[in-house]
């Protein structure tokens, strides 16, 4: 490696320099291809869980997540001109599109370029204003197109997008479009709930008895204090399609200001999560990058006071994450909330190993060496020690990876990717550039060793008293631990997308009242299936009447919002038929013509099909031996559905019988999955990065003994962290899975720079304490300085405006500042311990005398 | 030479009569085009057997069968469906009045013998599906084409080896909303035959969730004098997948048998067949 260094960037400066240069500009020029993925999932579509849900979305209707609007009335929302508001709504919201003039030019485009039948359609179509009956034209130009164009795909592609755009909105479900069927008069009334607004109280009135009277509609359409009504809007849109998501979102924000009222209204679902998401994440790339480079700037400044000092590592730091970054666009790998914060891993690690160098170039410079003798004794003091750092900490970083974890799993991988690149920049590009740069001779030493001596001492003199008396910190730590473990046993493993934004968004405000006032957001499917010969067995009386059972028990827990399903139909269709009296709000019991209930049930869900009913398919599949049980939860928090899941699992266990099978599915499984991920991805992480941590340090060590040593810190910092987040109630999740990674990636290069030097002490024939004190003088300060830029560079996370990684910056911060003092702490009591129990010292004073002679 | 001067005289009067229907037709408005098709003799009363098979998505099938009884009172008609399998609904017998005055809700009513129960069903809705088929009420009780202007699309379009009109149908400006609460649709391509006026194909566009719904009408053959189509298929599509598709095949046909008014009572339905 140092002889490769020395024949290129050492003898060939310019060419170095000037390959780096093109390498960075071809990065800078696929930057654009960098897309951002603020999927609601944690895990890849191939993920179990994730298959389960495109299979429930084939099989039954409804099943895709919605936008909820939740409108608040201040006294009741059975008032005209509410009512008029949640028609007018209701009629935008379905004739919604997400068409912008782009589009119009691109349409036009189009129709320039085809020619044909379907280019005089199209630029019939780009002369026209959007209105409601534009999707019929358009539809009858796409059909003209692949009559007239079948092979050609751009074309019909486009066309297919177009059409998207023009026809996102799959249903919308609201009071006022909602059939209502009510038994009366001996009759059944399948009407809307209300098509012209009454004028009189009395009109009103009745309106709000109809749909109190039904059971279905309750928390969903209607709270029981009258003042929420719900708009749900379901997309006709891939999950992927993020960019249109967000339009949706603004065209429903703008559709609200447009058709204005007096309720306040909340927009809520994960659609709009998704969308919120990628906007904040754009916010914050854009935030997060001037401000890491600040800090940067910052922390160089106070550490060289020079231009030069801090141009050199700078230009590495952002050469590095132009590359990184780069290779995310040429490899197709969108941002995610997660990867949005590799510039401020990238920064702020990869600046270590150009400090490092830097000031150990500078050092020789003012030792009077000059530039090319400088360059050359940096690299071979520095070589070995940057490559073993930058491959356990790129070792530590790539452990994340082992997760199922789509976020987890990139950002492992880039910040694995990023260290390493940075290691490259450092050693090659940097020792190019200072050939290349002027040198004057620096004037502050003199300055600079008061201060430097002023904190020399500090460190020394805490490493003495710790040596000292090497037994009372070791009590000190096991105490720490013991409490540390304690907290870690607290700590809670969750997700919560909501919870990502802050308490004062939209998002969450929206979410929270959604939970509170209404049945919530987010859905969980319980699909219990029959095996067996029997046709139609969910026809029965028996079978039926156990998924009432079910259903009733479902709903009596905690956060359950509304659980719908085919038992609750069909009390409902036997309720309205026996003139709604109360006591037929009941599953029709068999009679001895209808031994097993099933006739009875076949003719109430007929009549249901041919009064005009739709919802039979969200429901039971054609053969009705599957049925889907939506359970719409109030809470976003997947620990909470977590614990739901096994309640209703282990009811299901006792309660079902044997010939029924029940599985779990919907988005919000999708998040309970993801968080077992989470945990055994932090143990897989964990594991793994010890394992190498620990190959690499005896590599390096050679020895077992400093091995373990190196280890200790790591170990404690771990624990401190956990239990931290034990006792503070801060989760597990995405963000601050990554820490203990962290801690061990970054933190086992203090261990090894301060072994290292301790045991080059030792081996240039010092003693115990002058070593150890020697290290603590030089090596602690290289550590501390370290711990203040990186720890300083997380800090900017905390600008962050989504939580987890405001979380996850704070925390990483504390944790570096564990790990260093951890390292200062315990490694010399362990070394001290192990020299007095195997090699006997001199004596106090002569130790002493050492220290003051070095003074 | 008799035989060939009368030969010759049908041949004329052939000619002459072919020539005068395609003239007529070459004359005929769009709307004229679906006005004949709306009023095409459908007998006055008719009695058939309907096979229906119900599909999704995934290709499952649910199959029924039932039997039609109509019975026309001028341009109102009454109707008795009864349900014949599967076992578990046979006997449901539903009944309808379609009045021609707009103006009058239809009247129907549900027999469940399960239950021994009769139920007048209110609904203006005729956009709700009928028996669970993608065929709306209206499209098997036809449509209001006083609500709906019509316009040729094509004046010739070959289907199936026959020559047909295209014809296009919007609903009218003022009738817009009601034709869409009654019908579901907000626009048709209708593909009707040049030499006998049947629908034989067509394209609705449905309001709700934007679908397409394609209809076709096969098995067309004279029964009783009566152009009868024997197989009628109805798919419904959103960006051109197919969400679900129903396909009828009609049998037993029989027109202008006597049918007394006492089948079209509450107490029939409960006597059943």
């Amino acid at each position: 490696m140092y002889d490769f260094i020395k024949k290129t960037a050492v003898e060939r400066p310019k060419i170095t320099i000037a390959f780096f240069i093109i390498i960075a500009v071809l990065s800078v020029t696929t930057l654009g291809g960098l897309t951002r993925d603020p999927t609601p999932y944690l895990l890849p579509p191939e993920h179990e869980s994730r298959v389960n849900l495109a299979k429930l979305r084939a099989n039954y209707t409804g099943a895709n997540d919605g936008i909820i609007i939740l409108l608040e009335a201040k006294d009741t929302v059975f008032k005209g001109k509410t009512l008029k508001r949640v028609q007018q709504l209701t009629d935008a919201f379905e004739n919604l599109n997400i068409i912008e003039p782009d589009d119009m030019l691109k349409i036009k485009e189009l129709g320039a370029k085809t020619g044909g039948e379907t280019g005089k359609l199209l630029s019939l179509f780009s002369n026209e204003a959007i209105n409601e009956e534009s999707w019929e034209i358009f539809e009858e130009i796409l059909e003209t197109a692949e009559s007239e164009f079948p092979s050609n795909t751009n074309l019909i592609k486009s066309l297919d997008q177009i059409f998207i755009k023009l026809t996102p909105i799959k249903e919308v479900t609201s009071l006022s479009n909602t059939d209502n069927i009510l038994g009366k008069d001996g009759g059944l009334d399948v009407n809307p709930v209300y098509e012209d607004i009454p004028e009189t109280r009395e009109g009103l009135d009745k309106i709000r008895k109809n749909v109190h009277g039904n059971n279905l509609f309750k928390n969903v359409l209607i709270t029981s204090d009258d003042k929420f009504t719900t708009i749900v809007i379901e997309l006709g849109l891939t999950d992927d399609d993020v960019d249109a998501r967000f339009l949706i979102y603004e065209k429903i924000k703008r559709t609200l200001v447009e058709i204005p009222g007096s309720e306040k209204s909340y927009i809520a679902g994960m659609p709009v999560t998704s969308a919120a998401m990628g906007i904040t994440m754009e916010e914050d790339t854009n935030k997060l990058f001037p401000i890491v480079i600040m800090i940067v700037i910052a922390s160089l400044l106070i550490t060289f006071r020079s231009i030069k000092g801090i141009v050199v590592p700078l230009s590495v730091v952002i050469l590095s994450l132009i590359v990184t970054l780069a290779l995310k666009a040429v490899f197709n790998i969108p941002l995610n909330i997660i990867t949005t914060t590799l510039p401020v891993f990238i920064l702020s690690i990869g600046v270590a190993d150009g400090i490092h160098m830097f000031s150990e170039y500078r050092d020789q410079i003012m030792k009077g060496l000059n530039k090319v003798e400088a360059v050359k004794k940096t690299l071979k003091h520095l070589t070995v020690p940057v490559v073993m750092t930058s491959f356990t900490t790129a070792a530590a970083f790539y452990s994340i990876s082992f997760t199922e974890i789509v976020q987890l799993k990139h950002f492992g991988i880039f910040v694995a990717v990023g260290t390493i690149v940075a290691m490259f920049f450092s050693l090659l590009f940097i020792p190019a550039l200072l050939l290349i740069l002027p040198e004057r001779m620096i004037k502050k030493e003199r300055i600079e060793s008061k201060i430097e001596n002023a904190y020399s001492n500090v460190l020394t003199s805490i490493t003495r008293s710790i040596t000292k008396k090497p037994l009372q910190s070791a009590i000190v730590s096991v105490v720490i631990l013991a409490v540390a473990i304690i907290g870690s046993s607290k700590v809670i493993v969750d997700n919560n997308n909501v919870k990502y934004f802050m308490d004062d968004s939209d998002i969450y405000i929206s979410a929270d009242k959604l939970n509170a006032k209404a049945s919530g957001s987010s859905v969980i499917n319980y699909l219990v299936e029959i095996n067996g010969s029997e046709t139609e067995p969910f026809k029965s009386y028996k079978n039926l009447k156990t998924i009432e059972n079910f259903v009733a028990f479902i709903q009596s827990q905690k956060y359950v919002g509304k659980v719908l399903g085919l038992s609750e139909l069909v009390k409902r269709i036997n309720l309205v038929l026996n003139d709604e009296n109360k006591i037929h709000n009941i599953i029709p019991k068999p009679s001895v013509e209808d031994p097993t209930g099933r006739k009875t049930i076949s003719q109430l869900l007929l009549l249901y099909e041919n009064g005009g009913g739709d919802v039979l398919t969200d429901y039971t599949n054609s053969n009705y031996k599957k049925l889907n049980i939506p359970v719409v939860l109030q809470t976003n928090s997947s620990k909470e559905m977590f614990a739901l899941n096994a309640i209703v699992k282990q009811y299901a266990e006792q309660n079902l019988p044997d010939h029924m099978l029940l599985s779990v599915s919907g988005s919000a499984n999708v998040a309970v999955a993801a968080t077992e991920e989470i945990v055994s991805g932090q143990v897989t992480s964990l594991i793994i990065s010890v394992i190498v941590v620990l190959l690499m340090l005896l590599i390096t060590f050679q020895s077992l003994y400093f091995s373990f040593i190196a280890l200790v810190p790591l170990i404690m910092t771990i624990a401190v962290n956990y239990g931290i987040m034990g006792f503070f109630n801060i989760p597990l999740d995405i963000g601050t899975a990554v820490i203990s990674s962290i801690v061990i990636g970054i933190g086992v290069d203090y261990g090894i720079h301060y072994i290292s030097r301790y045991r080059n002490n030792r081996k240039e024939g010092m003693g115990f304490q002058k070593a150890i004190e020697d290290t603590a003088k030089h090596s602690g300060k290289a550590i501390v300085s370290n711990t203040i830029t990186v720890a300083f560079g997380f800090c900017a996370l905390m600008f962050s405006v989504l939580s987890p990684l405001i979380i996850m910056g704070w925390m990483i911060c504390l944790t570096m500042i564990i790990s260093s003092v951890c390292t200062m702490v315990l490694i010399p009591a362990i070394l001290s311990m192990g020299e007095t129990s195997t090699r006997p010292i001199s004596g106090i004073t002569g130790r002493r005398k050492l220290v003051y002679q070095k003074i | 030479m008799n035989k060939t001067i009368l030969k010759l005289t049908i041949t004329i009067i052939s000619l002459l009569l072919v020539s005068g229907v395609l003239f007529a037709q070459e004359t005929l408005t769009a709307y004229e085009v679906v006005k004949k098709m709306d009023e095409l003799n459908d007998g006055d009363t008719v009695k058939s057997d309907t096979l229906m098979v119900l599909m999704d998505s995934s290709k499952n099938k649910r199959i029924r069968k039932i039997k039609n009884i109509r019975k026309d009172y001028g341009k109102d008609s009454k109707g008795l469906i009864f349900f014949l399998s599967p076992a578990d609904v046979r006997n449901t017998t539903y009944m309808s009045y379609d009045w021609d005055n707009e103006d009058k809700e239809d009247d129907s009513w549900l027999y469940l013998p399960a239950l021994k129960k009769i139920k007048r069903i209110a609904s203006s809705d005729q956009s709700g599906s009928f028996m669970g088929s993608d065929f709306t009420y209206s499209d098997i009780n036809g449509m209001e084409i006083e609500n709906w202007k019509y316009k040729f699309r094509k004046k010739s379009a070959i289907v199936n080896g026959v020559d047909t009109w295209v014809v296009e149908g919007r609903p009218k400006k003022e009738k817009r909303s009601k034709v869409i609460d009654e019908t579901g649709y907000v626009k048709n391509n209708l593909w009707i035959r040049k030499d006998n006026f049947m629908l034989i194909k067509g394209k609705y566009w449905v309001k709700k969730g934007k679908k397409i719904k394609y209809f076709k009408a096969d098995g067309i053959k004279k029964i009783d004098n009566i152009w009868t189509a024997t197989k009628l298929s109805m798919i419904t599509t959103k960006k051109g997948k197919v969400l679900h598709s129903s396909f009828l095949k009609i049998s037993n046909i029989i027109y202008n048998t006597k049918i007394s008014d006492s089948f079209f009572t509450t107490g029939k339905m409960e006597r059943g067949l």
